[in-house]
């Protein structure tokens, strides 16, 4: 042992030399007198044991020596040596670092040896233990750089289970944190529930000493997922004591499958319905169980055999690798997965076979299942939906975004299909029912399509939820069939329900009232209620204009005439029988403009009233608040209303001409009455004035001649003969005008012939008569005493007011018509007057025979202009009906 | 001797005429009748040389009795006795096939002269009738011939032409500046009048009547 003495006093020095030498002679003392030569000394030999170092020495003090000693690299231990009751110094210096310190008192010689001895062997034992902790700090990193690297979890516990230490596979596996493992974490925390009274159990029986091996056990992640575990472990003795485990954890998931597997392959190969085969490493089959016959069969090998290449190069695999292995193999109708296990130190490999073509068949069936439903719902014209429980579309198939109104399915995903609902109550309905029976059938559904058309649809739809085995909602599958067609479809019928409702109602109204112009109001209100317009109204055709005439109209003027001409809308219609819409009336050229100014009309409808394929008039429709579009089921509403107003309009003019016919009966009949009347005046004044007052004469030449004498009564009865004459002639021509027999013997010619030549003779006005196809025929008797009555009512006429000389008559007689003309040059009249004038020319009595017969009678004359009447009576009908009472 | 049958509805006159014929000595009244059917049959069965009709005969008239006897007894020269002094009646009359038309109002000898005539081979009229007159009134009455192009307006005249040429009511009406409506009814009219059915006979008559070329 070497000492080192650093003191200033000699003879210190000497005394303090002797007492170590003495009690050892061994010991090495060497000496220093001040705090330099000290650290030098240090500085150059570092094998001193120690130091002893007075405290007062010349220059630096004792505890700036002992710093500087203290700092050198592996220092001795220093012993500082104070002056008597210097107490408070020797505190200093043991904070300064001295090992220990002696007071210079009595008998402090002696005990020097003891305290050098001491200090010198706590500070081996000091270094010792020093060196041995560094070791183990050395170690422990080495132990927990190893156990990072481990794939398996790595623990350490106290034994009250908390967890001092963790590798980083175990925060992986068990998915803590450092920060969760910063703030305590016990090992039981890290076991399911099910397993930690065992675990706990096993801990305390292991930090007992006993011997326990591997224990499995549920280990429970953060994230509360489970897998199975095994677990080694190992007391942590320190100083003698147990003070906590140390172990490791495998996850043993994929052991468990392959021991599950395993055990399969267990049984006694000769009795394992499945394949067990053995191999050596260059394919040699050394064994087959009764079950590979099979699979020996495919490969064309016996036992003794080698196997085909790819097994070859499979049990080389296995033994190069030293791992098991698993492969799926077909042949035949089986399918067998092969569990390879190599064994290395034998240098064959076990082929362990299962038969897993039952696995394979429902993992192929379920593979089809899934693909048809994929296919299913691809091809579907449903619309299928699925969301989670949030409400988000996580699937949609192509036909629920053609449904929505989305260009790609992809454009639905992940959006809220609550925005889709039309009605929020309607959707809380079905969430309602969906939540409270995991399903909802047939229900309705309003949705707003999605491409910004704000459009509705009708859906009908079923939904079903899928929950995991805990109950917790997976996801919501709605599938959804549009109804919206059907639905406006059902709505139209209702409409057209309602419209054929209207329209009987009007078809009462038509038949029961037969006033026009009622009829005509009626309509329109139906009208008005089956197509809501502002205007609607009924134009006729003026029969003799051609004009269309406004005959009836909810909010417009009546009896305003509109031109035929094609350019307005109305002369459109009538002239080509098609309907006409228009929604924008101002723009188009084919209504009259000035109209649509005037009515400020905007849009309209004008359908034809056709009657027996003739254009009568229209039904318009038209609306001069807003544009509107006139749907198709409004312009067949139109049409059949327009069908509807023609018969009434029909019905109404039937029945104006039988009222007007009747009239024109009665005025007739009373005016033939007068005629007849006035007509027997005449005769009677005739028969009283003329033949009465010749008879008068007659009589009394006769009762005179019965007085005369013989001779005189010669002359008497002459005179009587002359008056007999007279009297024959006088009632020829009263026959012949009341009515000329002539008409009757002869037929219409010859009278009119005879009736000219009287005519001219009373009236000087010469007669030109011009015809044709009357020669030798006979005509019905009612027709040639009309023509003969017009002609003779026309030629009075001529004669009173033409102021003409002369006058043409034509007759001739068509396929079944016999036609009288009657023209002069004279000074002509307005035919409307002269009709509304009444019976004053005669007109109305002659068109009135005309009419009688079903003929007509056409005037044409102008003031100036000559006149030209034509009588056109027909044969035909007549003639028939002669026919008939011939043979009756 | 002249046979005879009267045939007279009136008895007054037909006594009157048995007396005044009966008077003239080579005349013999071989039958009498009252009406038109009678007269026929007795004519028929009788064959007289002549007989005296009254025009105005119930049953048939005097111009159907004629018509029968000069077709049943061609011997028979039949006189016809009228009130009507008109061409028209004679014409017809003698057309029937009487010989001799006289007029009851006329000198009784002229019945007399009008047999003697008849039995002679010649007609008779009574003054102031004539054979003139007759051919007058026959001319006026058959000169007339109607042409049915007269019977049209000057409006249908137009429209016939522009129709003729192939056009359109609507062209017509555009052309004549009236509506298509009343182009419809002047052609319909003057199809009526000319006795045209169809377009093509209208086109075939303006051709005929050059119309069109």
């Amino acid at each position: 042992m070497r000492i080192l003495l650093v003191e200033d006093n000699a003879d210190h020095t000497e005394l303090m030399c002797r007492a170590l030498t003495e009690y050892d002679l061994t010991w090495q003392v060497d000496r220093a007198v001040s705090g330099e030569e000290a650290l030098c000394r240090l500085a150059e030999d570092e094998a001193y044991d120690l130091v002893f170092l007075d405290y007062s020495l010349p220059g630096r003090n004792g505890l700036e020596v002992l710093e500087e000693i203290r700092r050198g690299e592996a220092p001795p231990p220093v012993v500082v040596v104070t002056g008597r009751g210097d107490e408070r110094v020797a505190v200093e210096a043991m904070k300064g670092g001295a090992y220990d310190y002696v007071v210079k008192d009595q008998g402090y010689l002696q005990r020097l040896p003891v305290v050098a001895r001491r200090a010198v062997e706590a500070y081996r034992l000091a270094a010792e233990r020093k060196r041995a902790e560094e070791e183990l700090q050395k170690s422990e990193e080495r132990f927990r750089n190893l156990a990072d690297l481990l794939p398996q979890t790595v623990f350490e516990m106290d034994e009250r289970g908390n967890l001092t230490f963790v590798n980083r596979q175990g925060f992986e596996a068990f998915g803590y944190t450092k920060e969760d493992f910063a703030k305590g974490l016990n090992a039981l925390q890290t076991i399911a529930p099910q397993d930690r009274d065992r675990a706990a159990g096993n801990i305390l029986r292991r930090l007992s000493g006993e011997e326990l091996g591997a224990n499995e056990y549920t280990a429970l992640r953060k994230d509360g997922s489970t897998f199975p575990v095994s677990l080694y472990s190992n007391r942590i003795i320190h100083e003698n004591k147990p003070v906590g485990l140390r172990g490791i954890i495998i996850d043993i998931t994929e052991r468990k499958r392959v021991e599950e597997e395993i055990r399969s392959l267990a049984r006694f190969p000769s009795e394992n319905p499945n394949p067990v085969l053995r191999l050596n490493q260059d394919g040699l089959v050394l064994y087959a169980n009764d079950a590979s016959q099979a699979l020996l069969r495919d490969w064309g090998c016996v036992v003794g055999s080698y196997a085909p290449v790819f097994w070859r190069d499979l049990v080389t695999e296995a033994l190069t690798s030293r791992s098991t292995k698993t492969v799926d193999i077909q042949y035949g109708e089986q399918v067998c997965s092969f569990f390879v296990a190599p064994i290395t130190d034998a240098g064959y490999v076990n082929l362990y076979g299962r038969d897993i073509t039952e696995r394979k068949r429902v993992e192929e069936a379920l593979r089809r299942s899934e693909e048809r439903y994929r296919r299913l719902f691809e091809c579907a014209r449903e619309a299928i939906i699925i969301s989670d429980p949030d409400g988000r579309v996580i699937d949609a198939n192509p036909a629920a975004a053609t449904m929505l109104g989305r260009q790609r399915r992809q454009d639905m995903l992940g959006r809220r299909s609550v925005d889709v609902y039309a009605n929020p109550e309607q959707r809380a309905a079905i969430f309602a029912e969906l939540s409270a029976k995991g399903y909802a059938e047939n229900f309705e559904v309003e949705l707003i399509k999605q491409d910004g058309s704000g459009q509705h649809i009708f859906a009908l739809g079923s939904s079903v939820l899928h929950k995991d085995e805990q109950g917790q909602i997976l996801c919501a599958e709605a599938m959804l069939t549009d109804i919206t067609e059907r639905r406006r479809a059902e709505e139209a019928l209702c409409r057209r329900a309602e419209e054929m409702a209207a329209l009987m109602e009007m078809n009462r109204a038509i038949t029961e009232d037969i006033d026009l112009k009622e009829t005509l109001d009626r309509i329109l209100s139906s009208a008005g209620k089956l197509i809501p317009v502002s205007d609607c109204s009924v134009t006729l055709v003026d029969e003799s204009s051609g004009d269309l005439v406004v005959q009836a109209s909810t909010d417009g003027e009546i009896g305003v005439r509109l031109s035929p001409a094609v350019s307005s809308g109305v002369g459109w219609v009538v002239k080509t029988k098609q309907i006409l819409a228009e929604e924008d009336a101002p723009t188009n050229p084919i209504f009259d403009q000035q109209l649509v100014q005037r009515y400020n009309i905007k849009s309209a409808l004008i359908v034809p009233i056709i009657y027996k394929d003739k254009a009568i008039g229209t039904l318009g429709f038209s609306d001069c608040h807003a544009r509107r579009v006139f749907s198709d089921s409004e312009k067949m509403m139109a049409q059949a209303l327009a069908y509807q107003a023609a018969i009434a309009i029909q019905n109404a003019r039937l029945f104006e001409q039988v009222c007007a016919g009747r009239e024109r009966l009665q005025t007739l009949s009373r005016r033939l009455v007068e005629a007849q009347e006035t007509e027997r005046r005449q005769v009677a004044r005739e028969l009283h004035d003329e033949i009465g007052q010749l008879l008068t004469g007659l009589k009394l030449t006769l009762e005179m001649s019965t007085r005369l004498p013989a001779d005189a009564v010669r002359a008497s009865l002459g005179e009587a003969q002359a008056l007999v004459n007279e009297l024959i002639e006088r009632v020829d021509e009263l026959s012949l005008n009341l009515r000329p027999a002539m008409l009757d013997d002869l037929g219409l010619l010859p009278a009119l012939l005879w009736h000219f030549e009287r005519y001219t003779v009373q009236t000087h006005v010469r007669v030109t008569l011009k015809y044709i196809g009357l020669e030798g025929r006979r005509l019905p008797s009612e027709v040639e005493t009309a023509a003969y009555r017009i002609v003779q009512e026309a030629l009075t006429n001529v004669a009173r007011h033409a102021g003409v000389s002369e006058v043409t008559v034509r007759v001739w007689t068509g396929q079944d018509t016999l036609s009288v003309q009657i023209e002069d040059q004279g000074i002509g009249f307005d035919p409307e007057v002269a009709l509304a004038a009444g019976t004053s020319t005669g007109l109305a009595g002659m068109r009135e025979r005309a009419v009688l017969l079903g003929g007509k009678l056409t005037i044409e004359s102008a003031p100036g202009a000559g006149t030209c009447l034509t009588a056109e009576l027909p044969l035909t009908g007549r003639l028939e009906r002669r026919e008939e009472e011939r043979r009756g | 001797m002249i046979s005879i049958v009267l045939a007279d509805d009136h008895p007054i006159v037909r006594q009157g005429l048995r007396a005044l014929l009966q008077a003239e000595p080579d005349f013999r009244i071989v039958g009498e009748a009252d009406d038109g059917l009678a007269a026929a049959q007795l004519v028929e069965r009788l064959q007289p040389d002549v007989l005296v009709l009254d025009l105005m005969m119930p049953g048939l008239d005097g111009l159907a009795v004629t018509r029968q006897v000069s077709q049943r007894a061609p011997h028979t020269r039949v006189v016809i006795l009228s009130m009507y002094a008109n061409e028209a009646y004679v014409l017809e009359a003698l057309r029937a096939g009487a010989v001799a038309y006289v007029l009851k109002a006329s000198n009784s000898a002229e019945l007399v002269r009008a047999v003697h005539e008849v039995t002679a081979g010649r007609r008779y009229l009574s003054p102031p009738l004539s054979e003139r007159a007759i051919e007058a009134y026959l001319e006026k009455a058959e000169a007339a011939a109607l042409d049915p192009y007269e019977t049209l307006t000057a409006r249908e005249r137009e429209v016939l032409h522009l129709a003729a040429e192939g056009r359109t009511n609507a062209e017509i009406a555009r052309r004549l500046t009236i509506s298509p409506r009343t182009v419809e009814m002047h052609r319909s009219s003057l199809m009526r009048k000319l006795g045209l059915r169809s377009q093509a006979d209208l086109i075939r008559y303006a051709l005929r009547r050059g119309i069109i070329e």
